[in-house]
């Protein structure tokens, strides 16, 4: 982080001799890429194939990324067992139509999958993944029945108030090789009526939230990425988890311990505080990715971190598509639940 | 295997027997013809010939002459105070006297007469500045009348061989002082110290002809700035910087606007070999690359060589700059300094002991963080952020003989940038004070104490002990001070800190040679210990947390040496001929590396000739980083046994001419290859501590070509030159740009300075530059895409466009005023006279129709400054 702020003194350097600088719009000539199929595909072992395909667009101008609606999509393993992909739509919102597959398969770990898409004026595009192997997560623990409250400074964060750290206990049973994994703890808030400070009755439904997780195991804590909103408009999705590589403990079990940090909102939820981590499981999640993919992640966090940034060389987020751009990655993952109240701990 | 020994041990006596017995012989053997010459004559009478002397010497003894009766002067006469003497001693007065010289073998002795061309003697010592006794480097002296003559090392020592005899008239001369003629026969070996006074404007002007011209120099690819033209030239904001200077000749390219950086014929930052007294600097800028770190009232002398390195000089690739220190002033106390809008400087020097020993101390800093910090306080209650850097220099001489002196000198620079602040929080209902403070600093210390010795007029010694560190430290320290719920007093910290940086210890020696007026040779060789600390992320905490991330230190020994001759064939062609070898050891792996060296220079006409280079280099530290500007975290590291040195070949061949007695001109063409040149790999996360920096980067290589023309005026009243670059610059690595070459960063295919300084009379001075250039190479993106929900650019080719062409008109006028107590100046200076907005970078901006378009940033559009210089 404090490399981050320095980073950005050499912008405040120029922005100081700027007083005789200026800004200036200027057309200049960019030989831009002709439209081209952009794939977002993320295999998980729980969901059916699912990927979204858009087109690329021009840099300058209004840009318009198009969904793209009228691919023929299929998705092939090694076996050659094929599956079509059908367009689907989530809401009325555009960008929530994805591709997805028509019948119940989910992708098994350690199989191969290849991906086809064409469409008509733009080049077909291609790409292949392998699904990692699952990695189990053991000992799964709260560190202590203690949740340390930090009250936040009310000023600078009005909807966040307060926020506490769950101390939690783990062990990652590594298997030989070159692994990477993703740990990461989605907060699930069990559906809750309650009266609000107006007096009414609030039906709340059940949600998930992405909860920030930090490390003692300071190797862990190389993926500080930003937040961003997800394509479901959601914006948990993959917020502050550990992407981490297995170099450090290659081949042995890792105990670990986290913290993870958690906020409440003060809007819409009653005092006290701790009745509401009362209302909420925490579940903790081993992704085991593949090198392609933590490749893809650094990349993307070092775009995202420096692409206002110009004092260093761009950055082009990493892609597997053949003729194409984004991503066809894929995780397997194993989850372990925590009952803030019924669980025990060390 | 017993037996084997055996054997060996009498084969080994057998040895040492025989060795004996030879030296007892050959020892026996000189004494016998020694004892010959021990023969005591007696002489008739005091005053004879050389013919009487023969007579005498074969009457007496058994001794028998052999001699051309017509070369000798036999019948020369010498009066011998004493009638008794040996024969040795008889000899040797006619040697002395009249020029001969014997040869002995058994009983017979040849006389001969010793020819001019035989016996040689040296004209040696130093050439100094008539007021101040500091050392005039490159210096010329020429034998009047002719061609012949030589230069000034960096020590300001020179050496010329005549034959014995030679009745000689010696013209030095120096840019910037008048000529002196010294007038003398050279019947023995003459130590001289050579003074020169500094030139006034009026009076005679010194003449191409009378210095070294461009022609007759062997070394290519070099550049001479005088310090006095570099102070005279318009600077950014009044602060004159040597090495915005240099940006200015051709060959070398200038980083983005504004900045100090240097890019030699195609290469890098870090493969410039910047040398400040002999020690190198390893980042040589302040503000991030806006201002250089050589404080030009320190300077004495600056050396560019960017081709063609002769055998004494490596470990980079692309460039040496020489950068000499003053030594103070001999006789007197004086200084000089002045105040300009950013920064203040003054020095002081004089003797302290005259003639023997004198000091010079110097120092530089901004002050926006002085007159600011009162402003910043009232405004914002208890958070304060500062930046601030400065220069101190120092230097002491001793000479405890004339064959002897002994320098200390030393260098420290920082640049610091500072902010703390103080604000209470409220923490499980306790109030808590927290003092969270954060800042960076990054400096050079340079240290040298060296002894230059003459041993005899033909061999001149330097030996040095340096001293070079470069270190990044940043700091961020938060502490929390309050009382807890049972009336405890309690305190929290947290502490992360960064460093990296280099050390280097250097011990060196070198000698130059000079066996007769053809040859002059240097040889040498230095040992450097380098200490690297690549990253580390120090972590502690009340949470007990106490850790160290990233590389902790690398250590690496580097061995030099090298010879080199430079040597004339007749009258026209003089070249330097040399190799430099390398080693170095670094984590349990040796590279080696044989350099070949050499460079020519053909006189076609005396104001023509040609020239001719070779060298190879090797380098084996690497820079890392992932900027333009050559920021303070860019990390040094060393070859690895994963990643070998850099390594390069450059030929260049060229022209030079002197055009009436004003002008040289100089055209030269090269080609250079790289190889092992580092980048970090695309998307490599380069904030990570650097632990495994190896697998983040990429290794390739490079090459660069063009042409440079030169045409320079060195004095009068009008100074300055006109300079022309053609070129072409490309890197290519295996992972960047799918393995295609693409252009260098700053490749810059055209770059024209005109630089130009002239005195109206001895109180007004302009100054001015014009320069125009190629607009730098830039990846911009081609498209845009959606990743995961996130807006994203792709970017096509690296560095496949082209920022719009860059010139400007800098002017500068300086008025000087004689006082009672010394001399005050006052610069005025306009950078980018036209308003010419330059680009420093493009960015893609939003619309007020939320579309996107492309923005030029242009950072100095005039900028006007003054500034108030004094001397007394």
């Amino acid at each position: 982080m404090i490399m981050k702020k320095y980073i950005q003194i050499p912008h405040l350097i120029v922005i100081l001799f700027c007083y005789t600088g200026c800004e200036t719009e200027i057309d200049f000539p960019i030989n831009h890429l002709p439209p081209t199929i952009v794939v977002n595909g993320l295999l998980e072992t729980d969901s059916v194939f699912k990927v979204h395909l858009s087109t690329s667009a021009k840099v300058t101008g209004n840009i318009e990324h198009k969904v793209l609606e009228t691919a023929a999509v299929k998705i092939k393993d090694e076996d050659g067992q094929l599956f079509d992909l059908e367009l689907v739509e989530y809401n009325d919102n555009s960008s929530s139509k994805f591709y997805k597959s028509t019948g119940d398969y989910k992708p098994i770990p350690g199989k191969q999958y290849f991906i086809e898409a064409s469409n008509t004026g733009i080049p077909s595009i291609s790409a292949t993944l392998t699904m990692p192997e699952v990695v189990e997560l053991s000992n799964v623990k709260f560190a202590s029945d203690q949740f340390q409250v930090f009250e936040r400074n009310q000023e600078n964060n009005p909807e966040y108030p307060n926020a506490f750290f769950l101390p939690v206990r783990l062990t990652i049973n590594d298997q030989p090789g070159e692994n990477y994994y993703e740990l990461s703890v989605l907060e699930e808030h069990l559906p809750l009526s309650y009266i609000n400070q107006q007096g009414e009755l609030v039906n709340s439904p059940g949600f998930f939230l992405p909860v920030t997780v930090f490390s003692y195991n300071t190797f862990l804590n190389s993926s500080d990425i930003e937040n961003w909103e997800g394509l479901d408009g959601v914006d948990y999705y993959r917020r502050g988890e550990l992407l981490f590589s297995d170099e450090p403990f290659d081949g042995k079990a890792l105990d670990v311990e986290i913290l993870a940090f958690t906020t409440v909102r003060l809007n819409g939820f009653p005092e006290p505080l701790i009745e509401h981590v009362s209302n909420r499981r925490f579940h903790v999640v081993l992704n085991h990715v593949s090198k392609e993919y933590y490749t893809y992640r650094q990349t993307l966090r070092n775009y995202l971190e420096n692409r206002h940034n110009n004092f260093v060389e761009p950055i082009n987020v990493y892609s597997n598509i053949k003729n194409g751009l984004g991503i066809f990655l894929g995780n397997t993952s194993h989850k372990v639940a925590l009952d803030p109240n019924n669980q025990e701990h060390y | 295997m017993k037996h084997s020994s055996w054997n060996s041990f009498i084969e080994l006596m057998k040895t040492i027997i025989i060795l004996f017995l030879f030296l007892a012989f050959s020892f026996s053997n000189a004494m016998a013809q020694s004892n010959y010459l021990d023969q005591t004559i007696q002489l008739n009478k005091n005053e004879i010939s050389f013919q009487e002397l023969i007579n005498t010497v074969e009457n007496q003894t058994d001794l028998r002459f052999s001699f051309n009766p017509n070369a000798l002067p036999l019948n020369s006469k010498l009066t011998f105070k004493e009638n008794e003497m040996s024969v040795k001693q008889a000899l040797n007065a006619f040697n002395k006297a009249f020029g001969t010289n014997y040869q002995q073998k058994d009983k017979i002795i040849l006389l001969k007469i010793v020819s001019n061309n035989d016996k040689q003697v040296s004209v040696y010592g130093y050439i100094r500045d008539a007021a101040s006794g500091e050392n005039l480097i490159s210096a010329t002296l020429l034998e009047k009348g002719t061609t012949k003559g030589t230069t000034s090392n960096s020590y300001g020592y020179f050496s010329y061989e005549v034959p014995v005899g030679t009745s000689l008239v010696l013209l030095c001369s120096y840019v910037g002082y008048q000529p002196s003629l010294i007038t003398l026969t050279a019947t023995t070996d003459t130590l001289l110290t050579i003074s020169l006074t500094p030139q006034v404007m009026d009076e005679v002007v010194v003449v191409a002809s009378e210095l070294e011209a461009v022609q007759e120099r062997v070394q290519m690819s070099s550049a001479d700035v005088p310090i006095e033209l570099i102070k005279s030239m318009p600077a950014l904001l009044g602060e004159t910087d040597i090495l915005k200077a240099l940006q200015l000749l051709p060959g070398v390219q200038s980083g983005t606007e504004g900045t100090s950086g240097m890019y030699v014929r195609g290469g890098s930052p870090d493969q410039n070999l910047i040398l400040l007294d002999g020690v190198p600097v390893y980042n040589a800028s302040h503000l991030f690359g806006f201002f250089s770190v050589f404080n030009d009232d320190a300077i004495n002398h600056v050396e560019l060589l960017k081709g063609g390195f002769p055998a004494r000089y490596g470990g980079r690739l692309s460039s040496v700059l020489n950068i000499s220190m003053k030594e103070g002033h001999q006789k007197e106390f004086h200084g000089e300094g002045s105040i300009g809008l950013i920064s203040s400087k003054l020095s002081l020097e004089g003797p302290l002991m005259k003639g023997k020993s004198s000091y010079i101390v110097s120092a530089r800093r901004t002050y926006a963080d002085v007159v600011a910090r009162p402003f910043v306080n009232k405004k914002s209650k208890g958070d304060f952020t500062g930046y601030y850097f400065y220069d101190l220099n120092a230097k002491v001489n001793y000479r405890p003989s004339d064959k002897d002196r002994i320098y200390l000198s030393a260098y420290t620079g920082n640049d610091k940038y500072y902010n703390s602040s103080r604000y209470d929080i409220k923490l499980n209902d306790e109030e808590y004070e927290n003092q969270s403070d954060f800042g960076f600093h990054w400096g050079n210390i340079t240290a040298a104490l060296r002894w230059n010795h003459i041993f005899s007029p033909k061999l001149f010694s330097n030996a040095s002990i340096t001293y070079g560190s470069y270190n990044f430290n940043l700091k961020s320290e938060s502490k929390e001070f309050g009382i807890d719920e049972n009336g405890n007093a309690e305190a929290n910290f947290s502490l992360t800190q960064y460093v990296s940086g280099i050390d280097d210890l250097t011990a060196k020696i070198d000698f130059e040679y000079q066996p007769n007026s053809v040859h002059l040779i240097r040889a040498g060789t230095n040992l450097i210990q380098h200490r690297f600390s690549p990253g580390a992320t120090s972590l502690r905490s009340k949470l007990e947390i106490d850790t160290v991330l990233g590389s902790k230190f690398i250590d690496a020994i580097e061995t030099q040496f090298y010879v080199e001759d430079e040597f004339s064939v007749g009258n026209r062609l003089k070249s330097n001929l040399g190799i430099h070898y390398s080693n170095f050891i670094v984590e349990g792996k040796t590279y080696a590396s044989v350099q070949p060296r050499f460079s020519s220079r053909y006189l076609i006409s005396s104001k023509f000739s040609l020239k001719a280079s070779y060298a190879t280099m090797a380098q084996f530290i690497h820079l890392l980083t992932n900027s333009g500007v050559g920021l303070p975290t860019d990390l040094w590291v060393p070859a690895t046994p994963n990643i070998k040195p850099q390594t390069s070949w450059q030929v260049a061949l060229g022209g030079a001419y002197e055009l009436n007695n004003d002008f040289e001109f100089s055209v030269e063409a090269y080609y250079k290859e790289m190889e092992n040149v580092i980048e970090y790999k695309e998307g490599a996360n380069f904030l990570e501590p650097v632990k495994d920096w190896e697998t983040k980067v990429e290794v390739g290589k490079g090459d660069s070509y063009g042409t440079e023309l030169f045409l320079q005026k060195k004095q009068g009243r009008l100074n300055g030159w006109i300079g022309y670059t053609l070129a072409w610059s490309n890197r290519e690595f295996e992972n960047i740009n799918n393995g295609n070459p693409y252009p260098f960063r700053y490749d810059v295919r055209h770059d024209l300075s005109i630089v130009g300084t002239y005195a109206l009379n001895d109180h007004f001075e302009l100054g001015s530059v014009f320069i125009y250039r190629t607009g730098t190479a830039v990846t911009l993106p081609i498209a845009s895409y959606l990743n995961d929900g996130v807006e994203v650019d792709y970017y096509g080719g690296r560095n496949d466009y082209r920022m719009p062409a860059y010139h400007r008109i800098d002017l500068s006028a300086t008025w000087k005023k004689t006082k009672k107590w010394g001399e005050r100046a006052w610069v005025v200076s306009v950078y980018n006279l036209y308003f010419r907005r330059n680009p420093f970078f493009i960015n893609l901006t939003t619309t007020p129709d939320n579309g996107r378009q492309f923005t030029q940033i242009a950072l100095f559009t005039f900028v006007p400054s003054v500034s108030y210089q004094f001397k007394f």
